[in-house]
């Protein structure tokens, strides 16, 4: 089962992008009826991910057409929430307008780059994002290669933004009964996650910039890596005394708080000989018994075999689909105690479709 | 003026740092009420501590006097909070710490999980003084399981989540972010999470004790990687796109200049065609992604040969025009001073701490039309609020507040000796 934070809560997801797409996967987690809507002919490989998709319902509706945005403007009627990728709302956001018609829905429309300014029209896709959000600046060494996040994070980010609006106006609907449209950019969401930077840059001029190394402290152990923070002097004294190393006094002031980032190669000399026999799952875990902070390298692949993660099963299967058995990662957040994801499935094209429009037309009748 | 979405919520607010640090903020920018406790003899660690420290988080002027509000980590992610101290190990500070949650409509907090009891004001001792209270934990590896009572931080995180092994040049070393991005993200998590619990007691009245896993907060950000047949096997990732051919970032002519490209379509496949002028691309093969996935790094190739020939400035004007996605990699300075942040007022100019020049900061992160968020207050100096908030609340009077003050409870900067 899913979270029951937001049982009850029903919700219309028009998407073709991660935005409204992970927005509407955090509403399935936390326990919200989120019913995709697709226009037909969007069918067919692809149409629907495994990943974002899973427990969401399925009903296809061509509200371009008169009968369709009779029948789009019930559906909105009997709902809480509309979130939606400006993409996919119509060459002149129909779907934002019919939305304006229900004074008591709350609409979330996510867009890459903004609703209007200079920018609102410019072509763009997560990595333009991310270029324009000083993102990449930052990450990836001096010199070398700008780095987005891993994947398509900045539209993600949007996404969470996106739920937080939903959740904010939704709560603001309790006390004044009333809905109102959010507008939520990822352009501006990944600004406001690297506010730091967005100071540091008014603090420090010509700062931040990409450093010589963006390795952090990765030392290598017998099985792989491990990341050991010794920023903090207290780490790094535990450390010395526990190992047994000395450094000479000649290199004592290498060594000094704010100095040992740029010593790093030799750090190693002296942590590569203690760890090159042991695993890095040894070294992690007497790390974090010493309050050292330490992080083992992990692959996707591994995650999926660590033990606390299993004991917290914190990944869900896929069900009902063909090829390889799949698990993807749990929500970000739950409530304490409980398991809160759910084995589950993507559902087929329109599978929703009937019983939707069914109950839509019972209410009709009593109506 | 319209009312704040979250006017009418209370939230007292012990995490250090910048997860929950940014959770709240982001709460507050809805308009909650956050009252930010902090030791009296410990300041939260983005501060750095009283005295000045060697860490670089510390503006180009120097620390000044109270270097411990200049930090840049702590005053971007501090504002519209209400900054008080107390001093939770003497009874009288927990007492009023609890007289304050008696108020309140969430507690957060981001110790490791046995702290809070340990302290005497876990989530059973909430619940009695405040039926129906909140209570976020955001712990690095979560309340439950082998690890939770490790410590964490953003850059041990990240190596665990997958995000670094993913994060890094195609070939090359594993890499961090340039900041210590799972915070944020964890951050983001924590304030949907307090949203949720808000949202359930609304419909139930009932509280809830929900928790951030700073490890699981990251590895939901990578889901689609786990979609792949090819899981075992991945490496680092660059800047390429599982669905889209070719998504990259170009070195330009000059120093430090890159462009970012991305080809969503056919159409954008044919407008970069023509604009590189490159005749092997226009071959008609190409003209589908599967077929230009395999042949990623000539293409890649192709494009750094035309980019490398003009500044990312004129690079990314140039595919504009065709109708390209393409972006110059803009710096923070950048960032300031970009046409789309600056005409739609997103960036604001916010006061800064201990008479530091306004600066600009980024607005709320989601524009609700009817009942915007807002900028009300600037990074709280440590203890600023104490005397206000603790006589408002709990109707302290000044003789209370000077004793409490002198023996150290409450109160701004070094503890007195």
């Amino acid at each position: 089962m899913s979270m029951s934070l937001l049982n009850g809560l029903r919700v219309i997801e028009v998407s073709c992008t991660p935005r409204a797409g992970f927005c509407g996967k955090m509403l399935v987690d936390a326990g919200a009826e989120v019913i995709k809507l697709s226009l037909p002919g969007d069918e067919g490989p692809g149409a629907f991910s495994n990943w974002l998709d899973r427990g969401k319902e399925s009903v296809v509706l061509d509200w371009r057409t008169d009968e369709g945005a009779r029948l789009l403007s019930r559906l909105l009627g009997s709902v809480d929430v509309l979130v939606s990728d400006i993409e996919c709302e119509g060459p002149a956001r129909e779907l934002a307008a019919a939305a304006a018609t229900v004074p008591a829905l709350v609409h979330v429309s996510t867009s890459d780059l903004g609703h209007s300014g200079p920018f609102a029209e410019r072509p763009s896709s997560d990595l333009i994002v991310a270029a324009l959000s000083g993102m990449c600046y930052i990450n990836g060494e001096a010199g070398r290669l700008p780095l987005r996040e891993p994947g398509n994070q900045a539209r993600i980010v949007a996404g969470i933004a996106a739920y937080l609006g939903v959740l904010a106006a939704v709560i603001n609907r309790g006390q004044s009964g009333k809905g109102q449209a959010v507008e939520v950019s990822a352009l501006e969401a990944l600004v406001n996650v690297l506010n730091p930077s967005v100071l540091q840059s008014s603090y420090q001029d010509g700062q931040p910039r990409r450093q010589p190394s963006a390795q952090g402290f990765l030392v290598d152990c017998a099985d792989g890596r491990v990341s050991i923070i010794t920023s903090a002097q207290r780490s790094w004294d535990t450390i010395l005394d526990l190992w047994g190393i000395t450094p000479s006094e000649e290199d004592a002031p290498k060594f000094a708080e704010g100095e040992r980032r740029k010593h790093h190669a030799e750090i190693r000399t002296f942590f590569g000989p203690v760890l090159a026999s042991r695993d890095r799952q040894d070294v992690f875990e007497e790390m974090c018994a010493v309050r050292v902070p330490a992080g083992m390298l992990m692959s996707p692949a591994d995650l999926l075999t660590d033990r606390h993660l299993l004991a917290r099963e914190a990944f869900d299967a896929l069900t009902g689909a063909e090829g390889p058995a799949r698990t993807f990662p749990g929500p970000g957040f739950r409530v304490a105690g409980e398991r809160p994801g759910a084995d589950r499935g993507v559902p087929a094209f329109g599978a929703d479709t009937a019983s939707l429009l069914a109950s839509l037309a019972t209410e009709e009748v009593r109506a | 003026m319209s009312r704040l979405p979250l006017e009418h919520i209370r939230i007292l607010d012990l995490t250090q740092a910048w997860a929950g640090a940014y959770a709240l903020q982001l709460l507050g920018d809805f308009g909650a009420e956050v009252i930010k406790v902090e030791s009296r003899t410990r300041p939260d660690p983005w501060r750095g501590s009283f005295a000045p420290r060697a860490l670089a988080f510390y503006p180009t002027v120097g620390p000044g006097d109270h270097p411990y509000n200049r930090s840049y980590l702590a005053n971007s992610v501090n504002r519209n909070k209400y900054g008080i101290t107390l001093d939770l190990s003497s009874p009288e500070g927990k007492a009023m710490f609890l007289d304050l949650a008696k108020t309140a409509d969430v507690v957060t907090e981001n110790f490791t999980p046995r702290v809070l009891g340990n302290l005497g004001i876990g989530y059973d001792v909430l619940q009695q003084v405040r039926p129906g209270i909140i209570l976020l934990s955001m712990p690095a590896f979560g309340l439950s399981g082998s690890y939770s009572d490790f410590p964490g931080i953003g850059g041990t995180v990240e190596p665990m989540s997958g995000n670094s092994w993913l994060l890094g040049e195609p070939g090359g070393s594993a890499q961090v972010s340039g900041v210590m991005y799972p915070d944020a993200v964890a951050g983001l998590n924590g304030a949907a999470a307090v949203l949720s619990a808000l949202r359930r007691r609304d419909v139930t009245g009932e509280g809830s004790h929900v928790e951030i896993s700073q490890l699981e907060s990251m590895t939901a950000m990578l889901g689609e990687f786990f979609d792949d047949a090819g899981l075992a096997s991945l490496g680092r990732v660059g800047n390429r796109d599982r669905s889209l051919v070719p998504n990259g970032i170009f070195r330009c002519a000059g120093e430090e200049e890159w462009v970012a490209i991305s080809v969503r379509d056919d159409t954008d496949w044919d407008a970069l065609v023509r604009r590189l002028g490159n005749a092997t691309l226009a071959a008609p093969e190409f003209r589908d992604a599967g077929a230009r996935r395999r042949a990623e790094n000539q293409i890649e190739e192709a494009i750094t040969a035309w980019t490398t020939e003009r500044t990312a400035t004129e690079a990314e004007a140039e595919l504009l025009e065709a109708g390209v996605p393409a972006a110059r990699v803009r710096s923070m300075a950048d960032v300031i001073a970009c046409p789309q942040m600056n005409a739609t007022g997103y960036l604001q100019v916010l006061e800064q701490p201990d008479s530091l020049p306004p600066a600009p900061v980024p607005g709320v992160i989601a524009r609700l039309t009817e009942t915007p968020g807002n900028i009300r207050l600037p990074a709280a100096c440590h203890g600023e609020h104490s005397r206000e908030v603790l006589s408002r609340i709990l109707g302290l009077d000044d003789g209370t507040l000077d004793d409490l003050d002198a023996r150290g409870i409450i109160g701004a900067g070094p503890p007195p000796d």
